[in-house]
């Protein structure tokens, strides 16, 4: 009889975790859809007036995470790089970097501006990162959101 | 007792097999996660080495940037070399339709640069009609032609569809974990663009940008390997199609780019930051037929299946 009871509480809580891991997967799935709503809705209109290339590079984050784009930016093009962030993030740092890894542009000198508008004289591959900002008080929320990288270029005349 | 035994057993199976299969579910939703930046290609930066990256994302340039290209380096347009329409009933499979729906997309794109109107119009048309047949629900503001073509000689708007409609496939098969159909969007335009180049310039005496731009296409490719490489499956039509960008990096190995930065310029006047640099771009005579000869024979696969 306590063997019967015994194996009958394991197998709810096994069926608990079979539900529990499945609400997640769906949640998970969930917040990324809403990622990418957030970023047609609220960061694609900021690449205005330059053009959307069209490829969407959202994640949902955690304070401290990194995350980069790999892009090959052409000669005497103009663009614009955005880094786009939830509010509940904060100021986002983010940097320009060639492939021999020197910066060349950094927002935390820029007041930490969420765009940058250039041009490069060369064809070249750049490393766009970001690292999201961590809690200064001790025991706060670990906080998350989402994020996007978004690249627009202008149409030459 | 060995009945309980064997029970105990089963439900401790059940419970490990269900962990297993959530983690491996929620590894698939995140495939470039936690990746080491120290095992990405060599372009990735040497900082990195011991932090973890979370996500790393790869884009490649814009077919619309390729078309820009041709037109400033004073190509004219040529209709014979985009895809003809009709050809899109022959493309049955799902690999087939999203690599020319890249294609068209890259011609469409050709036809606005150049102002061509109808031929920009007759694409969209296609366009529609493969997003259809992939299953991609459409904005059906965005496809309404007669709306298109009433607006269509304001530039403007016209760009303005082209990249609703790339952006907008581009959300919806990510969030409906169909990575696989985006990959191959982006790796037919990035093929019939640069087609649409190669076959615009002239083979005995290139023009000096394009084939600047033909030789830096070796960067793009190398993003665009790295775009597709976690979609992608073996034993299955995706597989080949990296198998064969691979093919052609092999020969784009000979191509030499070497740049230097030399430090940033900001006219306040105009508002413009540049950055200034160098790059020595070298490609010869049999490497550049190589590409051509490789890019149209992997066009030829693709349109014609």
């Amino acid at each position: 009889m306590l063997i019967l009871y015994k194996n009958s509480v394991k197998m709810k809580n096994a069926i608990i975790i079979i539900l529990t891991a499945l609400l997640s997967f769906t949640l998970i799935g969930e917040a990324q859809g809403q990622c990418r709503k957030y970023t047609k809705k609220s960061c694609v209109p900021k690449l205005d007036p330059y053009i959307f290339n069209g490829q969407v590079n959202s994640a949902l984050l955690n304070e401290g995470d990194i995350a980069e784009l790999m892009l090959t930016f052409y000669a005497d093009q103009e663009y614009r790089v955005l880094v786009c962030a939830e509010d509940q993030l904060g100021d986002v740092n983010f940097k320009l970097k060639d492939i021999n890894d020197k910066v060349l542009f950094d927002n935390s000198k820029h007041e930490m501006a969420s765009l940058w508008d250039f041009t490069s004289n060369t064809t070249q591959q750049i490393i766009v990162e970001l690292e999201i900002p961590e809690s200064d008080e001790a025991g706060e929320k670990l906080k998350n959101g989402c994020v996007a990288i978004l690249v627009g270029f202008k149409e030459t005349e | 007792m060995f009945v309980s035994f064997q029970k105990n057993l089963a439900v401790q199976k059940i419970i490990f097999f269900s962990i297993i299969i959530f983690l491996t579910s929620a590894c698939n939703t995140s495939q470039e996660k936690k990746v080491e930046a120290s095992k990405t290609d060599q372009a990735t930066t040497n900082s990195q080495d011991k932090k973890l990256v979370e996500q790393i994302f790869y884009n490649v340039p814009s077919p619309l940037e390729m078309a820009q290209m041709t037109r400033d380096a004073g190509m004219q347009f040529n209709s014979e070399l985009t895809n003809p329409t009709e050809k899109k009933q022959y493309y049955i499979d799902q690999t087939t339709q999203a690599l020319n729906l890249g294609v068209y997309g890259a011609d469409l794109s050709y036809a606005r640069i150049f102002d061509q109107v109808q031929e920009a119009v007759n694409f969209l048309a296609v366009i529609r009609e493969l997003t259809e047949s992939l299953q991609i629900p459409q904005d059906k503001e965005t496809f309404a032609l007669d709306k298109i073509e009433k607006h269509i000689n304001n530039r403007d708007t016209l760009l303005h569809i082209i990249t609703e409609i790339y952006s907008d496939m581009d959300i919806y098969l990510k969030e409906n974990n169909r990575g696989i159909v985006a990959a191959m969007i982006i790796t037919g335009g990035w093929i019939e663009g640069n087609y649409l180049a190669l076959q615009s310039m002239n083979k005995e005496k290139p023009n000096e940008k394009v084939l600047r731009r033909v030789a830096e296409q070796k960067l793009s490719l190398a993003s665009l390997i790295e775009l597709i490489k976690p979609h992608v499956r073996t034993n299955h039509k995706s597989g080949q199609v990296l198998a064969d960008l691979e093919e052609l990096y092999v020969i784009y190995e000979d191509v030499t780019i070497e740049t230097k930065n030399s430090g940033i310029e900001t006219d306040s006047g105009k508002g413009k930051t540049t950055i200034k640099g160098n790059t020595r771009v070298e490609i010869d005579q049999e490497t550049l037929q190589s590409i051509q000869s490789f890019i149209n024979d992997l066009r030829k696969d693709i349109t014609n299946p």
